[in-house]
């Protein structure tokens, strides 16, 4: 029994690293209607940047926040430089994915001709984990934890408390009628691409850090468990890609403990269970096709 | 060198029958199948299973057989209808109830599970290791390995992808492959129309996955192996990216894309000189250059190479008939001589040639005017914490055009909505003809002759404006699936209906545009094409939401003139309208809306007179 | 995404189209591309092939076999080549799996001129491709360890390392020598990582050891905590292990943070490959990892004549990262076959590979009147004055048995931190009977 509260505890930190990358992800999506596949490449992107700023001598702080802002620049590029003006150029949402696609691909492969598909590692020193009741944690996976709720509440706020986030939710909504309204959607939309590619860099940085290493490939599984937790909660939901997160992170360690082989396949089934029971995911609203 | 070219010429053909699936799928239906190698795995694994013979165990380092021993060309066979029937499943638990974009993400979490799920259970078709050993047809033809049978393989995948190339022929251009191509276009247009979208794109997609299973087999049975890392996820895009080079929705497009993507940047990339530090520098370029070369199309020539083409239709008697393709020549064979007086269902409904008082004619309007066609009782709809439209009640008699006015954000398009059944009510009933259709979706309510427009143009734009009023079509019948095998089942009504919408497109000047596509007309036309399609469907109640938006000022009087015909000639109409003198010079009665809930009613006049009214309407 | 993608079979697809338009066009642009080096000597070279992977999962291998290819072909070119010719590499990437691999054999194999054997084909594509191979008539020498050819009859068939059955009872064997009882299995799910966990396991059981736990990982996961935990509570005194380099690395990272004391690491030979040691490494530290993994592997002396110019031409290599392959036993092996077939071709007298291909046999096997030769040079010489030889390489004696197995001696190394990417410590011998005994 003891095994299944490590497992739990160990779930809570794969659903941190879950959670920052799927409301990114899902912010996205909720402002711009893209479904972003890039995001795993913009990911890996910070991941070498903060491995520079370490080189460099900026601390484990300094690492987070480098990989944030370069997944954040990034990621405003991208928006502003291809997706939005294939958005403009033609409505549809089919050929936009193959768009993103094509930058994941064309992203990946640059990155891996340029540092080639050897190993890297944070060099941090090693870390044992302390029991926090039946848990244990290292205070890398504290700090990652931390990170998350805070950045987790953050974007709460924003979203909810702050007249900035009610215009974004707005551009969300109705991005035509906020910008009948005076809502000045383009900056609406170009924030919420900061703010998303700043969750992704971090998403991307917290992994290398508990993984201990990282290619230009890592990240590539993580991307669809990210898209898994993003649509169990509901897509373009942000509390609700918390809550698919803590599902998906949580059950696929507690699944290993009986059957390790099939820690994978149990996002899978969760979302099939879940596609079945509420198809526009948890706390997904209108997600279903009318007719 | 033959093993080398009848090798590729056999994954050339095999390809071909995948890329004629993923078409029917992405190009035809419209659904974006990110999980396409799954289907494709399915049916090379199950022909690998149903092949292997009970001596197959290679010493005990296969596990997964089931020695079953089938013989050529049962495999094959076996592959095709369980991919199919897996499609059928994915199809009804991911088309049935998401939206598009949000199937893809399923679709794709799909493929890269399924592979995890196979290497994970090693008991599953051997794991990672995958199946090898698998004897193939090779015994019914030569042993492997001879030339000979290189080329006879070779001659029985030509033979396949034949057949699904005349499946795909079939399926695409007949008028049920018509209404899914409506569906790919606007999927709420052709609900509207009558359309069950949802089965439409089930089947399609089935038969997607039949051509994918069909293809694995023939992989399978040609290389003998079959392993998890020959059908991971990122294949899917590969041929994303051929079909949308080649042409998407154009079936030998997307033929020829296959080839040019991988001659730039595959096959041919290998016969340059080495290039870079390593063989693996250069896969990563491969890669980038896929990329662009994506990108570059996308943005340049989102149709492809070879676009989809537009079919051309020829109408015999009329004058107008511009250049006609060969196709629409064939289909008026020998059935020049119909019955025009053909009374009832048939006839056309604005034929009404003058605004006399001609009888109603077709099934569609009410017996009598004057009867209750529509009724709607306390209708509520509620959209998170606001009350979009709250207890309206409403009714519309037949032969009449009733008008719905209000300010912006009044409920009315919500209204309608709820009317036609793409929007559901959260309390109130919907009683047509006395009929309660409260519960039942837009296109059933279609079916029974509730159809609507939409405020924003909603034309099918890659079908012509010929194919568009035919889509409009309500004959079950000869749009069924089995329809696009029977030709002779459908091939005789389409030419009177060619005939119908000839009529229509006149009567609304646009018969000398039946051949371009819709989506390359203006504004007012498009309006026009999407009420002509309408009244293709022979509509008892026409719900028309604002046909003057986005129209040249100086055609919204042609438009007001073909409402009012269109209501002399006996359909009931209700219109949301923003511009008060086309209600004024169309509908008799007339409804207020205001915050969601109906203010008042009568004649505009009438209306002009009272306060609240006013006060709501121009204040508020 | 990079690796994982695969331009796949759609590439063929197209060349096919080329083919049928102009078959001609596309024959001579083969030769081109293939006799490169045509310009400096006055005879065609012979081009030996590298069919492995160089992309996908396993995209480390074909790198593995294709540099020591160029070293050695650049010394047999020095040291004035064969029969007159010169001798260059070609690399074919099989991709890893048999899709993929059907038709890229039969291109290398058809298309490549004076094409005189192949290094190759790896684990995925090998049930497929080696009977394409040989029906063409091609010498090959696979880098599988798939025990499914341990008793296969195909006479171009040349297998110099034991199969992986060997390696995971020599493991056993090497860790019960070591006084281990108690072991965790824990295997990545790769096709090439399960084939040892039952062999292993037999073999460990038989010599009276205890398996405490035995898990299989699923690769690229963010997080094997669980799995670590669980292993750490069933007390093993060593993991016995091989999984791709992120997994394992992350698993030990994990595995790491729970514990003071790290196990022991006993690894098969596929965990002796720089990108795995790199990983591992750097996840847990490499001097860490230097001190508690142990590895299986077919002998090698890691010293000699052979090892030595092994490893300075290697080194000598314009290739990306050559010094990761210098204590790879994959990559002697490399460089052993192509040593093999320029000596059996000059003793044939032949660089036809049906003629020359049973002197692949001869030029290796015990035979007390032949000189042992370390290089090519030695034994180019030796040959030239008559006498038959027995060529010893860097990964020691080859013997191919009536299968064209080598079945081998193997020695459980272990790597120390020394120098750019480690040096070897050999532990133990284990001998090819105390092998067979067991499996």
């Amino acid at each position: 029994m003891q095994i299944y509260y490590q497992a739990f505890g160990f779930g809570i930190v794969t659903a941190a690293l879950l959670a920052v990358g799927a409301v990114g992800f899902t912010l996205q999506f909720a402002v711009s209607n893209v479904f972003n596949l890039a995001y795993g490449s913009v990911m890996v992107v910070a991941m070498y940047a903060a491995y520079v700023s370490l080189n460099h001598g900026a601390g484990l702080w300094g690492a987070l926040a480098v990989g944030g802002i370069t997944g954040s620049v990034l990621s405003y590029l991208i928006n502003r430089l291809v997706y939005r003006h294939f958005v403009r150029k033609q409505a549809n949402r089919f050929t936009i994915v193959l768009v993103t696609l094509a930058v994941a691909l064309m992203m990946a492969n640059l990155l891996e001709g340029i540092v080639g598909d050897n190993f890297f590692s944070y060099q941090l020193p090693t870390q044992i984990a302390y029991a926090f009741g039946p848990f244990r944690f290292t205070n890398y996976e504290t700090i990652i934890v931390g990170v998350a709720v805070v950045a987790m509440v953050a974007v709460q706020a924003l979203l909810r408390g702050t007249k900035l986030g009610s215009a974004m939710r707005a551009t969300a909504e109705n991005s035509d009628l906020a910008g009948n309204c005076g809502v000045p959607t383009d900056r609406m939309e170009d924030i919420a691409w900061l703010i998303s590619g700043f969750l992704c860099g971090l998403a991307g940085v917290s992994l290398a850090l508990t993984i201990g290493q990282f290619t230009p490939t890592t990240g590539n599984v993580f991307l669809v468990t990210i898209i898994a937790a993003a649509v169990v909660g509901g897509v373009g939901r942000p509390v609700g890609a918390i809550l698919g997160a803590l599902i998906v992170g949580v059950s696929e360690e507690i699944v290993a403990v009986p059957a390790s082989e099939y820690q994978v396949v149990v996002g899978f089934a969760l979302l099939i269970l879940v596609l079945l029971l509420r198809p526009q995911g948890i706390l997904g609203t209108a997600q279903v096709r009318s007719g | 060198m033959t093993y080398y070219v009848g090798t590729l010429l056999i994954y050339l053909l095999i390809d071909g029958v995948a890329a004629l699936g993923l078409n029917l799928q992405y190009g035809v239906a419209g659904i974006l199948s990110l999980g396409f190698i799954v289907f494709q795995a399915a049916g090379a694994y199950v022909a690998a299973i149903v092949t292997l013979g009970p001596d197959s165990g290679n010493g005990g380092f296969q596990q997964y057989i089931g020695g079953y021993h089938w013989p050529f060309p049962l495999p094959v066979l076996a592959a095709g209808l369980v991919a199919g029937a897996l499609a059928a499943l994915v199809g009804v638990v991911v088309l049935r109830k998401l939206r598009r974009d949000y199937q893809a993400m399923v679709m794709l979490v799909t493929a890269v599970f399924a592979t995890a799920l196979i290497e994970g259970v090693t008991t599953l078709f051997n794991g990672s290791t995958g199946i090898a050993l698998v004897p193939g047809p090779a015994k019914w033809f030569n042993h492997f390995g001879s030339e000979d049978f290189i080329w006879l393989y070779a001659a029985w995948c030509f033979v396949l992808l034949a057949a699904a190339y005349w499946i795909s022929l079939r399926v695409t251009e007949s008028p049920w492959g018509r209404s899914l191509r409506a569906a790919r276009d606007n999927e709420a247009a052709a609900s509207a129309l009558g359309k069950d979208v949802v089965r439409l794109q089930i089947i399609a997609f089935t038969i997607g996955g039949v051509l994918a299973g069909i293809s694995g087999a023939l992989l399978v049975e040609y290389i003998g192996a079959w392993a998890p890392s020959g059908w991971l996820y990122p294949e899917t895009f590969v041929l994303f990216t051929a079909i949308v080079v080649g042409g998407t929705g154009n079936r030998r497009g997307v033929i020829l894309g296959t080839f040019l993507i991988s001659i730039a940047i595959g096959e041919g990339s290998t016969y340059l000189p080495t290039f870079g530090p390593s063989p693996v520098f250069e896969a990563s370029m491969q890669w980038v250059l896929i990329g662009l070369i994506t990108l570059v199309m996308l943005w340049f020539r989102p149709q492809g190479i070879l676009p989809e083409r537009p079919r051309r239709y020829r109408h015999p008697s009329s004058a107008l008939a511009t250049s006609s393709g060969d196709r629409a020549a064939s289909w008026d064979k020998g059935v020049r001589a119909r019955d025009r007086e053909m009374n009832g269902d048939d006839a056309p409904l604005m034929m009404a040639e003058s605004t006399d008082s001609s009888p109603p004619q077709g099934h569609a309007p009410s017996e009598h005017p004057g009867d209750l066609v529509l009724r709607a009782e306390g209708l509520s709809r509620r959209f998170g914490g606001v009350l979009a439209v709250e207890s309206a009640t409403l009714e519309a008699h037949a032969g009449t055009c009733v008008g719905l006015i209000g300010p912006n954000g009044a409920g009315k398009s919500t209204l309608l909505n709820m009317l036609a059944g793409s929007e559901r009510s959260d309390s109130g009933r919907i009683l047509v003809d006395g009929e309660d259709v409260t519960g039942l979706p837009a296109h059933k309510r279609a079916r029974l002759g509730v159809v609507r427009t939409f405020q924003l143009a909603s034309e099918f734009p890659k079908l012509t404006v010929m194919e568009n009023l035919l889509v409009g079509s309500r004959d079950r019948d000869m749009n069924s699936f089995a329809g696009c095998f029977w030709g002779r089942r459908w091939r005789r009504k389409e030419v009177e209906l060619i005939d119908r919408a000839w009529a229509l497109l006149e009567r609304v000047n646009l018969a000398s545009k039946s051949d371009q596509l819709a989506g390359t007309l203006s504004g007012g036309e498009r309006r026009l094409v999407e009420i002509a399609r309408a009244l293709m469907t022979e509509p008892k109640l026409l719900l028309l939401d604002e046909p003057t938006a986005g129209v040249n000022p100086g055609r919204i009087r042609e438009i007001e003139d073909h409402l009012r015909s269109i209501v002399d000639a006996g359909v009931t109409v209700l219109l949301v309208e923003h511009q008060l003198e086309v209600v004024d010079r169309v509908c008799d009665n007339v409804y207020v809306m205001a915050n969601g809930s109906v203010l008042a009613s009568g004649t505009l006049a009438e209306l002009r007179k009272r306060e609240d009214v006013l006060s709501a309407y121009f204040s508020g | 995404m990079a690796t994982q993608m695969k331009v796949s079979r759609w590439s063929r697809f197209v060349a096919s189209a080329l083919l049928v338009v102009g078959g001609t066009l596309l024959a001579s642009f083969g030769t081109a591309g293939a006799s490169g080096a045509r310009a400096k000597s006055s005879s065609v070279p012979l081009t030996v092939g590298v069919f492995s992977s160089f992309s996908g999962a396993n995209a480390s291998f074909g790198p593995e076999s294709y540099d020591p290819c160029l070293a050695a072909a650049a010394i047999v070119n020095s040291d004035g080549g064969v029969l007159g010719h010169q001798l260059t590499c070609k690399a074919a990437d099989s991709r890893g799996d048999p899709v993929d691999g059907v038709p890229e054999a039969h291109k290398l194999a058809s298309t490549t001129s004076n094409l005189v054997g192949v290094i190759g084909p790896d684990g995925g594509t090998a049930p497929t491709v080696v009977p394409i191979f040989g029906a063409a008539h091609l010498p090959m020498f696979p880098t599988t360890g798939s025990s499914e050819f341990n008793r296969q009859t195909d006479k171009y068939f040349w297998r110099v390392l034991p199969p992986d059955v060997a390696t995971a009872t020599a493991l056993a064997i090497a860790a019960h020598g070591a006084g281990i009882t108690r072991v965790a299995s824990v295997f990545g799910d790769a096709a090439t990582n399960e084939t040892n966990i039952v062999p292993f396991a037999n073999a460990f059981k038989k010599l009276g050891g205890k398996i405490a736990i035995s898990l299989v990982l699923p690769s690229g996961q963010p997080s094997y905590s669980t799995q670590a935990a669980q292993v750490l509570a069933a007390h093993p005194q060593a993991i016995v292990t091989e999984a791709d380099p992120q997994t394992e690395a992350t698993f030990m990272k994990d595995l790491q943070q729970l514990t003071h004391k790290l196990p022991l690491i006993y690894g098969t030979s596929g965990t002796q490959y720089a990108a795995w040691t790199s990983a591992v490494g750097l996840a847990i530290g490499a001097k860490l990892l230097a001190s508690i993994h142990y590895t299986a592997t077919p002998f090698s002396p890691f010293s000699g004549v052979a090892y030595k110019l092994f490893k300075s031409s290697l080194l000598k290599t314009h290739t990306s990262n050559p010094a990761q392959f210098e204590t790879d036993i994959f990559a002697m092996a490399a460089f052993d076959t192509v040593n093999i077939m320029a000596l059996a071709m000059i003793e044939a007298k032949s660089t036809n590979p049906v003629v020359y291909n049973p002197f692949i046999e001869k030029v290796t096997e015990l035979n007390a009147k032949a000189v042992v030769v370390n290089t090519f040079a030695q034994g180019k010489a030796a040959l030239a004055t008559g006498k038959s030889i027995r060529y010893v390489g860097a990964t020691g004696s080859v013997v191919f048995n009536k299968y064209h197995n080598s079945p081998g001696e193997f020695a459980l190394v272990k790597y120390t931190t020394k120098g750019a990417s480690g040096a070897v410590q050999v532990v133990k011998l284990i001998s090819t009977a105390e092998i067979s005994k067991l499996s």
